[in-house]
């Protein structure tokens, strides 16, 4: 009878622990989304975003560093242009659902509809989200933890069904000290392989240059 | 001639003497004729719970040995099994998340015995394992002609194009993703097989994205799953329980999700469901009817046994008609019934000669009745004349149903009425053919000028074989798939080049066959076949050695010195492409040889098919004819090959039936000829006989034309059945003119044809083309068809044969 009284108090007690450790967690969670969405609801009265980036890729590919410079423009809803000036010029220009390519080694351009071309689409659609802030709506993808608050430092590791898995081992993306934009991007892959984004005189809600979403720099 | 005559004397008087024993057998035996016909009944209707039904289409098709072989291929194979289900977010502030959440809860929701399984896209980190997979496996299908180009590919220029290329892709947005395949494929070999598995893809498939193991579209605002049912398109009861099943689980989501059904289940039951309410429609219309007939003409409930007749004749024929053609089909039984209520008009006429004049009526009447019988069966029996199985059914059930319900109204309608001191009631109207409204010249003027301009109207007519006319499925179902098509982009326009052999080995060997002669009519971009990408295993290990010599000869060395040497100038590590050359050569081992990649999974359930028949491979080409032609030609010259093109099957079955119903038209037109002619015993009587007949053909077929619609297989078949009532209206209306035979000819005349007018017009309102069509050429036939009969045969007769004559 006494032991029946024990092993009742000791489930009580689990129970209850348990409970505790269910709330806190649904707590921390709700803290995170909470986080994201303040996030989200920042960088939604961005109408336009106009920014220099420097991207280093440590790839064993190469034998020394790739070091990338150029800029980024975009304009809600769904305009998008990649530039690189250096070490080849090179652009990619999304509109709507037609991405236009083109580099200065071969001075074509190149145009692809993201309808007809869904591994595409998936790229431009994360790269947009990664530069626009959309994090939400990666909670699905990916383990979100807040590494540090101010400035906000996230943490992203891609969940095992997901299709960055095999690819992405964790990115990590800091804010700016005012929390206006993002500061760089660190993407760390499963093989070693790293590239780390930093985005330098970002200006929000300007009037863009109508030259910036032409694919050829001679247009 | 004379012995003819003498013949027919001989006959007539043994039919005479037959008729007159068969009166007095009943007359003595009354109650126990109605013993007997009741029992009869009660066996027919207890076996029709037992009879079974053929739903199989080819039962209702031309004898064609391409057809059956196609279709046993398309009921064999999993073409036909598939519901697709598109879920379509609404709400502007739910994301792709929420799409795919409710997706999962339809598709947990959704089991059942009646699914198979349901398949709702690939996990998208599989992926890359089954592209690396895929990699490996490409040696065993690289040909000597790929081979040959492979070698052409290792010079100094082209590699350092190459890897410029894979130096600028670095430097792009999706360079993490490119990275994989400059370090496994600097040169490409390998990866334009794995563009040839998307293009495999996309030519038959969807446009659509894995998202979280689902198919997304490209908008993210649309999730599909696509269900595998063990219910067959013709099994409409478990069809209609898979689709309330179905439905019930989707009004379980939330509201902002819509779902689109997709799939030919539903075409199945929305066409029975529209010919029900159809035939509802039209049984309260014939039933109204029938109620104003018994009040206000024959004042006797009894008289509805004039009506119940041919029901029980259609029962009992049925009956006799499966003992001798085995099961039915459904159509036909539905198509002979309705004629089979047609027999109606032959009650209508005993019953009012009862009225007028007892016996001695019907006896006067007996013989054109018999007159209308026999040529209306001719039109039937020129069914027997048909290659399609379900024809004939159709003539024996007819002719069959024509002959039981004359029995009964002939010798066991009169014995039910037969009371000698009591007169059968009737109305006390008087319903004479008021001729002398217009002149008799006149009428006939008249009737001439109408006839005339719908002679020259028809002269536009057209007919037309689409069979779509068949499917009368509600718009709703239509415009759901029209959606689907714009939302997924899918291509359903493609014909088959179908291989069929044994074992799965021998199909794949066929279909390299067929392959190499579809490279030489077709172009690359103009058909799908999955032989470039899973050739048989005795091509893959002759494919497999090939590239292993290849490699070790000489070129792999040679490659490797060109990487290192080209791949300086961009930065390039020393060990920048080892896992290519790691590749190469193990592609020997064992476990590649054998196994087949994950990757192609996806494409080979399209390409290739398992079924009881044998095994079969498929490549696909679009449906239009002259690429339908050349694969004709490739598949005339192999045994274990054949075509299915769906559009040209439809245009086919359509012109055969098409056809078949014009050489039935011939052979019914003829057959009514000859009966009337050898009835009627006069050349004149026949053709006034046949002036209804006439009339009403070109009466819809200039009524068809003015209203701007085409004839078609359905029109002309109730054409058919409007000669077979018309030529009924012809004989009787002259047998009255001649013999006079107050057994009010006239108003049986104007009861069956209103009957017959009001039955068909209800069919106008009819939501299925087939019954709409139906109705209209029975509308205008019989009307004008009546019209001819009872006011031009009069005129005619007095005008041409008895010019004398008063009536």
């Amino acid at each position: 009878m006494r032991r029946l009284k024990i092993r009742v108090l000791i489930l009580t007690i689990l129970f209850i622990f348990i409970s505790a450790l269910d709330g806190i967690c649904e707590e921390s969670n709700s803290t995170l989304i909470k986080d994201l969405k303040s996030i989200e609801e920042k960088m939604s009265n961005i109408t336009t975003l106009s920014t220099q980036f420097i991207e280093e890729k440590n790839l064993a590919l190469f034998d020394q560093k790739l070091l990338i410079k150029g800029s980024l423009y975009l304009q809600k809803p769904s305009s998008f242009a990649w530039h690189i000036s250096s070490p080849l010029k090179q652009r990619i220009i999304l509109t709507g659902d037609v991405v236009a390519q083109w580099d200065e080694d071969t001075n074509q351009v190149q145009k692809i509809n993201l309808a007809s071309n869904p591994s595409f689409n998936v790229i431009t659609n994360q790269m947009k989200r990664w530069v626009s802030g959309s994090y939400l709506s990666l909670i699905d993808e990916y383990k979100i933890e807040i590494m540090q608050s101010s400035p906000m430092k996230l943490k992203f590791v891609p969940f095992e069904n997901s299709m960055a898995f095999k690819m992405i081992k964790r990115i990590v993306i800091l804010f700016q000290e005012d929390e206006k934009y993002i500061d760089t991007i660190d993407i760390l892959e499963t093989n070693g392989d790293s590239t780390k984004f930093q985005f330098l005189e970002t200006s929000l809600n300007v009037n863009l240059d109508p030259r910036v979403w032409k694919v050829k720099t001679s247009d | 001639m004379s012995i003819w005559i003498h013949g027919y004397g001989k006959l007539k008087q043994v039919i005479n003497h037959l008729f007159e024993k068969v009166y007095s057998f009943l007359d003595k035996k009354r109650k126990l004729t109605i013993l007997l016909v009741t029992v009869v009944l009660l066996i027919s209707v207890f076996r029709l719970f037992s009879a079974s039904f053929n739903n199989d289409v080819e039962l209702m098709l031309p004898k064609d040995a391409e057809f059956s072989r196609s279709l046993k291929f398309l009921r064999e194979s999993d073409f036909s099994d598939k519901i697709v289900l598109s879920l379509h977010l609404k709400g502007e502030d739910k994301t792709v998340a929420d799409l795919i959440k409710a997706a999962d809860q339809l598709k947990n929701s959704l089991k059942s015995p009646l699914i198979r399984k349901i398949e709702e896209g690939i996990v998208e980190n599989e992926v890359l394992g089954d592209i690396e997979e895929f990699l490996g496996y490409v040696p065993q299908i690289v040909s000597a002609e790929d081979l040959f180009a492979v070698e052409k590919e290792i010079n100094p220029k082209n590699v350092k194009e190459r890897l410029k290329q894979g130096y600028k892709n670095m430097l792009s947005m999706n360079s993490m993703f490119m990275k994989y395949f400059i370090q496994n494929d600097p040169l490409g070999f390998k990866t334009k097989y794995l563009r040839k598995i998307k293009d495999l893809a996309e030519s038959i498939g969807y446009q659509a994205q894995f998202k979280h193991g689902h198919f997304v579209s490209i908008d993210e605002k649309n999730v599909m799953l696509i269900l595998s049912t063990s219910v067959l398109i013709t099994d409409s009861a478990n069809a209609r329980k898979l689709i309330n099943h179905i439905r019930e689980q989707i009004k379980l989501l939330p509201d902002y999700i819509d779902v689109d059904i997709i799939g030919g289940h539903l075409h199945t039951i929305s066409n029975e469901d529209i010919l029900k309410r159809d035939i509802s429609k039209t049984v309260f219309a014939v039933t109204l009817i029938l109620l104003i007939l018994l009040i206000l003409v024959f004042r006797s409930v009894r008289a509805l046994l004039v009506f119940i007749i041919p029901a029980a004749a259609i029962v009992i024929s049925m009956n006799i008609a499966s003992m001798t053609m085995g099961s039915l089909s459904p159509f036909v039984v539905g198509l002979a019934a309705v004629i089979a209520g047609i027999t109606v008009d032959y009650g209508i006429h005993i019953y009012l000669a009862m009225q007028s004049g007892g016996m001695e009526k019907v006896n006067k009447i007996a013989k054109p009745i018999l007159v209308g019988v026999f040529t209306t069966m001719g039109v039937f029996a020129s069914f027997f004349f048909s290659s399609i199985y379900g024809f004939q059914q159709f003539a024996l059930l007819t002719n069959l149903s024509i002959i039981v319900s004359i029995f009964f109204y002939l010798f066991i309608l009169p014995r039910l009425f037969y009371e000698k001191k009591k007169r059968i009631p009737f109305a006390k109207m008087s319903f004479r053919n008021k001729h002398h409204i217009l002149g008799d010249r006149a009428m006939v003027l008249l009737w001439i000028i109408i006839l005339s301009a719908f002679v020259l109207f028809s002269q536009n007519s057209t007919f037309s074989n689409d069979i779509r006319v068949y499917d009368g499925s509600s718009k709703s179902i239509f415009d759901a798939e029209e959606r689907f098509r714009k939302m997924w982009g899918a291509n359903n326009e493609f014909a088959m080049l179908v291989a069929q052999a044994p074992s799965k080995e021998k199909v794949l060997k066929v279909n390299e066959a067929l392959n190499m002669q579809m490279k030489k009519s077709f172009r690359s971009k103009e058909f799908s076949s999955i032989a470039d990408i899973y050739p048989s295993l005795e091509t893959r290990a002759k494919n497999l050695s090939r590239w292993d010599l290849f490699w070790k000869n000489k070129h792999g060395e040679e490659l490797g010195t060109l990487l290192r040497e080209q791949g300086s100038d961009y930065g390039y590590s020393e060990d920048a492409f080892k896992p290519f050359f790691d590749s190469l050569y193990t592609s020997h081992r064992e476990d590649a040889k054998l196994q087949d990649p994950k990757l192609l999974d996806r494409v080979k359930r399209r390409f290739l098919q398992k079924t009881e028949g044998g095994n079969y491979a498929i490549t696909y080409f679009p449906d239009k004819k002259v690429f339908v032609d050349k694969a004709r030609e490739i598949s005339s010259k192999m045994a274990d090959a054949f075509v299915i093109s769906r559009n040209s099957m439809a245009k086919s079955i359509s012109e055969s039936a098409g056809q078949e119903v014009k050489k039935l038209s011939w052979i019914a037109g003829l057959l009514i000829v000859i009966l009337t002619i050898l009835l009627l015993k006069s050349i004149r009587l026949t053709l006034l006989a046949l002036l209804p007949v006439v009339t009403s053909i070109f009466m819809i077929i200039g009524g068809f034309s003015l209203l701007g619609y085409s004839l078609n297989a359905p029109s002309m078949i109730a054409i058919l059945v409007v000669a077979g009532l018309c030529i009924d209206y012809g004989v009787f209306m002259v047998y009255d003119c001649k013999f006079k035979l107050e057994a009010r000819t006239f108003l049986a005349v104007t009861l069956s044809a209103a009957t017959t007018i009001a039955g068909g017009s209800v069919l106008l309102l009819a939501t299925h083309p087939v019954l709409f069509y139906v109705g209209v050429t029975m509308a205008i036939g019989i009307f004008s068809g009546y019209l001819a009969a009872a006011f031009v045969i009069p005129a005619c007769y007095r005008l041409w044969i008895s010019p004398g004559g008063t009536r």
